[in-house]
């Protein structure tokens, strides 16, 4: 173990905006089962705004597991099933090789970077 | 490769799988070429976060973890503290609702991979690493 947990930084923090109709919610750092909550409070909450598109920006992410593809696919699923846009901007090879493994990167909405990120 | 054997007893809960990523980083960074690490670190997420979820790895119990080199393959075991709450094994991956997702990945990234039940659940995998790229 390099540092003690206590003063090792936050496994995970959630970045958020929106942009006229749409929002953007950018997760910075691991996604797993210990942090996905956080992102889906996040979504939760702009999703509650009422905004017409939400964005996953996934760039900030060191880590994911399966977790967090479940999270983006129950995303996906309610947005197809409820009227509003989901879409995910891709990470890094660490993030989207998850995707690939599963199959599901032909399934997704992907955005480009939203502007104020 | 130089043959090596680490075994590390995390705390359970929902941190376990950091915990085991941190540990990863720490005994095989310079042991296996770097880019097996992310590989090595997705296989034990996986398998510490079914351990939480479906073995009893909670925060008052441990989920063990054993790291071997071996001679062309890595070969690592992740131990519940519990039998698993339900068979172990690759269901066909939910893409709508996101189920059997896990050992799903296992399964693609993995050289090999299987599960002891008794006592405890542990499930172990390898990873084939030609003997010319090890370090």
């Amino acid at each position: 173990m390099s540092e003690p947990e206590s003063t090792a930084p936050e496994p995970l923090r959630c970045e958020v905006g929106h942009n006229g109709t749409s929002a953007w919610v950018r997760p910075v750092g691991e996604l797993d089962l210990d942090t996905a909550h956080r992102v889906d409070t996040a979504l939760t909450e702009l999703h509650e705004h009422g905004y017409a598109e939400l964005v996953l920006d996934l760039r900030g992410l060191t880590f994911m597991d399966s977790t967090g593809l479940r999270l983006v696919i129950r995303w996906d699923t309610v947005a197809r099933e409820s009227g509003f846009r989901f879409a995910v901007v891709p990470g890094d090879e660490v993030v989207q090789r998850v995707f690939r493994l599963t199959g599901m990167d032909a399934h997704l909405t992907i955005a480009d970077p939203p502007a104020a990120a | 490769m130089e043959a090596f054997d680490v075994e590390a007893s995390l705390p359970g809960g929902p941190r376990a799988a950091w915990r085991a990523r941190r540990l990863i980083e720490a005994e095989l960074s310079g042991r296996v070429p770097a880019g097996v690490l992310p590989d090595v670190a997705l296989l034990v997420t996986e398998l510490v976060a079914n351990g939480v979820r479906h073995g009893g790895a909670d925060e008052t119990s441990a989920v063990d973890v054993r790291i071997q080199g071996r001679a062309s393959a890595l070969h690592v075991e992740v131990v519940n503290p519990a039998p698993a709450d339900g068979a172990v094994g690759p269901r066909v991956p939910d893409l709508a609702g996101g189920g059997g997702l896990g050992l799903h990945i296992v399964d693609r990234l993995a050289s090999r991979w299987g599960v002891i039940e008794e006592p405890c659940t542990t499930v172990w995998f390898e990873l084939d690493c030609p003997p010319e790229k090890l370090l």
